[in-house]
Parts: structure tokens; C-alpha cells; sequence
């Protein structure tokens, strides 16, 4: 089968709380789910535990990609002082691939410069990353998930720190990384309306899955449901 | 001013100074590449709570009649991990954590010391340090412990810097941050007792606070911070020694007077140059 992902009969629960019930769904590679539902539906703690970040579940979740990009709603360190360069955070992205020491190629870096430029941040590359503004740093998050090529990309709600104007190219961006690189992705956001977004499958989750499949289906329930 | 140019040369050609700058630099050299992974992950007490526990194995290390560093450095370690296993497990959060294993090593310490006559001025020389009376047993243990550091951090550089940055991505990447944790432990430990010898148990923490701190104030990027940091835990080691010969003063307390004053210089650099 063409499975880049298989969750299987998921449960995460926080003492007697349920946060994720019964959940199973398969991505194929090429596909781009749009995840969503209401706060608190369990969104981010599902994502959390595709990637390794919560072990503590029942279930089976079954990763084929050989690399995975993660973008996360915003930068998880706020230390305004912390001295990173632009450059440096970018190159954690490429750890993943590396045995120890870890050192980087020319290769390594040639890559690095060549995502700057393509998210438009090359001419900040030696500034510390605590400078920036939010929409800044989360493409330098953005360039820091994608610059080991990966072939599954899961973002959590990162549109919410940028400015309209840059959301637009942000979802451009993310409709040719999927269109022209293969790279599958998955998408927690609140954003459904968006018609840049270039997303096939649409995952309605609230606690528990209460539609998965395409968009176009989706959206045919929706309209009828307000008619 | 005749008098101090001939202190200083009758100091620098003796082995005593000799022995006192290498192992300084040793220090220097080892405090400084970790205290940017423990400052910047606000673990900078940490090298404080490991030196209170110090102090409680040199109390035992001397009432048994061992050479404190072999009682130090498992009981520090051990310690360490202790400090983790409370923040982990009993949910007990780190500065409290290291607060608890600290002061009961201390307490634990001074019972024992206090039980027992005539090793009250041993026990001081280890509060404050006394780096111009290495051994060369110290010599030897000193380059063995900070040559451990210095290669284990180099190895695990890029591992150090994204656990410090964002742990989740670390995690994401597949790195194993629990052990990466309990590596940090150790090496903060051995550094610790590294630094006893040079500064004592009550300032071996500035060692490892001061030269990032005042780094962290100009430098951009973090490989920046760790070579300015490494120059200034340096210069602040050496110049101390040097000064505490010419005004015959405490040279641990000297060296971190000196860091004191660096950093004034510093952050005072960085105003004038913000304006």
C-alpha cells in the first residue's frame, strides 16, 4: 500500500479524562489532511503522539516516512536573550540525519542557504532568533522543519502568529511543497475557509473521529448541514 | 612596583604557579563549555547544589582518611541523578529538588564534621579553594576529569545545543533526551569537583555562571558564546592567580572578583554601543 502513516484504535487519556478515543485513520503519501475540530478536542495531543512526543497511549501508530519535518504553533522558546543565530536553529533540522558527532557538510550547508533564500530569510541568517518578530521566527521554524527534506510534515496551528499578508505565500508555500516535492502533510488549523490552501482530505476529529476522508465530501455534508 | 615585577617572576618560575595555571586553565576550560547548556536551561544552581553535596562528601571523605575526590566524584554524580529522578518522578520542581539533595548534604556534612575534632581547617580549605597548593596527584586527576568533559561535549555538541533550544524538537529528531540529561548530570558533577580545588564548594557556581553570563551580553549565536565564554573563564583564571600572588589575596575569591568585574565592563560596553 501506498500508507505513509497508520493510527490504529488510539487512546490517550489523562487520568480519567479521554482526550483521544478509539481513533483510527491511514495517510497516504502525497496526501494533505487538514486537521480540525474545537479547542480541546484532543488535536494537538493525537499530533504529539505521532510524533514520539507522548508514549504513553494504547494503540498502534505506524510511521513509514524516513523523515519527518515538525512545525509547532510557535517558537517553544520565548528566551528573548537566547543566543542563536537564524542559521544555527535551521541546522538543528538536519540532527536527524546525522551520526555523532554530527558535524555538517558543505552539502549540509549549501542546503541550509538554500532554504533561507526560498522562505525569504537569507538576509537574516546571523541575527539572534529572540530579535525577530513572530511571523520571522515561525519561518525560520518553518525553514528548521523542512530542511532534511522530509517526506511526512506535521504543523500545529502555525498560521496563528503571522500576518495575513504572509499567510497567504505561507499556505502557497506548503501547497507546492506538497504538489511539487511529494511531501505529505498534516495540518492541525482552525483555518478551513482558506481557498489558498491546497489540502485534499480534511480530518474532523473531537475527542473522537467524526469525519475523515475528502475534502470535497466534507464540505457537501457541511452545506447540507446548513441548508 | 620593582617589588611586585620581582614577586611575580620569583612566583612564575616556581612549579607551584606552574601546576596552580594548568590546572586553572583545565577548569576554566570545562566550566565554561557547560555552563551555557546549564544557564541557558536555568539549571545555573545546579553547580551550586553539587558543590553543597561536595562539601558533605569531603566531610566524609575526610573523617574516613580518603583523598576526597574518589568519595566526591561518585557521590556527586549520584546525587545529580538524584536531583533528576525528583523532578521526574516525585514531581518535585528542579530548584527545590536541588535545594533538598543540597542542604541535607551539607547537614550530613557537618554533623560529621563537627563530631569529629582537629579537621575544621581542613574542611575550610575546600570552602574556599586554595589553587597554589595542588598536588600533582590534583594535576593528574584534573586532566583526566576535564579531558572527559571537554571531548564528551564536543561529541555531543549539536545534541547539547537542541535539547537546550527546544527539547519537544530534540525528542522529534529522535534524539534521546533523558539520557542526554543524566550526560549533562555527570559532566557538571565531575566539573564541580574539578573546580573545588580551584575556587572551594561555596564559589565553584560562578565559575560555571560568570563567563557565559557576561558572553551571553555580546555574542550572537551560540558557538560565539561558548568561545567568548571560554576566553573570559581564561583570562579571569589566570589573571587571578596572578594577582592574588602580587596582592597576596584568597585566589579563588580573586578569580571571581575579576568575573565581577568583566562583567561591569561588559554590560556596560553593551549600553554604550546600544545607544
Amino acid at each position: 500500500m501506498n500508507n505513509i502513516l497508520e493510527v490504529e484504535n488510539l487512546n490517550i487519556a489523562y487520568g480519567h479524562d479521554d482526550v483521544v478515543k478509539d481513533v483510527s485513520f491511514t495517510v497516504n503519501k502525497g496526501d494533505y489532511v487538514n486537521i480540525i475540530g474545537p479547542n480541546g478536542a484532543g488535536k494537538t495531543t493525537l499530533v504529539k503522539a505521532i510524533l514520539g512526543l507522548i508514549n504513553d497511549y494504547q494503540g498502534a501508530i505506524t510511521i513509514k516516512a524516513e523523515t519527518v519535518g515538525y512545525l509547532p504553533q510557535k517558537n517553544n522558546n520565548n528566551d528573548k536573550m537566547f543566543p542563536a543565530s537564524v542559521k544555527e536553529i535551521v541546522s538543528l533540522g538536519l540532527l536527524g540525519n546525522h551520526k555523532r558527532p554530527k558535524l555538517f557538510t558543505a552539502n549540509d550547508h549549501k542546503r541550509i542557504e538554500e532554504v533561507l533564500k526560498k522562505l525569504g530569510i537569507y538576509h537574516l541568517r546571523y541575527r539572534r532568533i529572540g530579535e525577530l518578530s513572530g511571523g520571522e521566527q515561525q519561518r525560520v521554524l518553518l525553514a528548521r522543519a523542512i530542511v532534511n527534506n522530509p517526506q511526512l510534515l506535521i504543523l500545529d496551528e502555525p498560521t496563528s502568529a503571522l500576518d495575513p499578508h504572509f499567510k497567504q505565500e505561507f499556505y502557497q508555500f506548503l501547497n507546492r511543497l506538497n504538489q511539487e516535492d511529494g511531501i505529505t502533510i498534516l495540518h492541525i488549523t482552525h483555518d478551513t475557509g482558506n481557498k489558498e490552501s491546497g489540502y485534499n482530505k480534511i480530518l474532523y476529529i473531537n475527542r473522537t473521529i467524526l469525519y475523515y476522508g475528502l475534502k470535497e465530501n466534507y464540505l457537501d455534508i457541511e452545506e447540507h448541514h446548513h441548508a | 612596583m620593582h617589588d611586585i615585577f620581582e614577586t611575580l617572576i620569583e612566583a612564575l618560575s616556581s612549579s607551584f604557579i606552574h601546576k596552580a595555571i594548568f590546572v586553572g586553565i583545565l577548569v576554566a576550560i570545562s566550566s565554561s563549555l557547560l555552563g551555557i547548556f546549564l544557564v541557558l536551561r536555568k539549571f545555573s544552581f545546579i553547580g551550586d547544589g553539587l558543590a553543597h553535596v561536595s562539601f558533605g562528601t569531603i566531610a566524609l571523605a575526610l573523617f574516613l582518611g580518603i583523598t576526597p575526590i574518589y568519595v566526591s566524584v561518585p557521590l556527586v554524580i549520584l546525587s545529580s541523578f538524584l536531583v533528576l529522578k525528583l523532578n521526574e518522578k516525585a514531581d518535585v520542581h528542579g530548584d527545590a529538588a536541588i535545594g533538598l539533595v543540597s542542604s541535607f548534604s551539607v547537614a550530613l556534612g557537618y554533623i560529621i564534621a563537627s563530631s569529629t575534632s582537629g579537621f575544621t581547617v581542613n574542611l575550610s580549605n575546600y570552602l574556599f579553594g586554595d589553587i597554589l597548593l595542588v598536588s600533582n596527584v590534583d594535576v593528574y586527576l584534573s586532566l583526566i576529569l576535564s579531558i572527559i568533559v571537554i571531548l564528551t561535549v564536543l561529541y555531543f555538541y549539536h545534541d547539547f545545543f537542541a535539547l537546550t533550544y527546544d527539547e519537544d524538537f530534540a525528542q522529534v529528531l529522535g534524539l534521546k533526551t533523558k539520557r542526554l540529561n543524566y550526560i549533562l548530570s555527570i559532566l557538571t558533577s565531575l566539573t564541580v569537583v574539578l573546580g573545588i580545588r580551584v575556587v572551594g564548594t561555596m564559589l565553584i557556581s560562578s565559575l560555571i555562571i560568570f563567563p557565559t553570563v557576561i558572553s551571553l551580553q555580546i555574542a550572537r549565536s551560540f558557538k560565539k558564546t561558548i568561545i567568548y565564554s571560554l576566553i573570559i573563564s581564561i583570562i579571569s583564571i589566570v589573571l587571578g592567580i596572578l594577582l592574588a600572588i602580587i596582592l597576596n589575596t584568597p585566589p579563588g575569591a580573586t578569580i571571581v572578583v575579576i568575573n565581577g568585574i568583566i562583567f561591569v565592563f561588559v554590560y556596560l560596553f553593551k549600553v554604550l554601543r546600544s545607544r
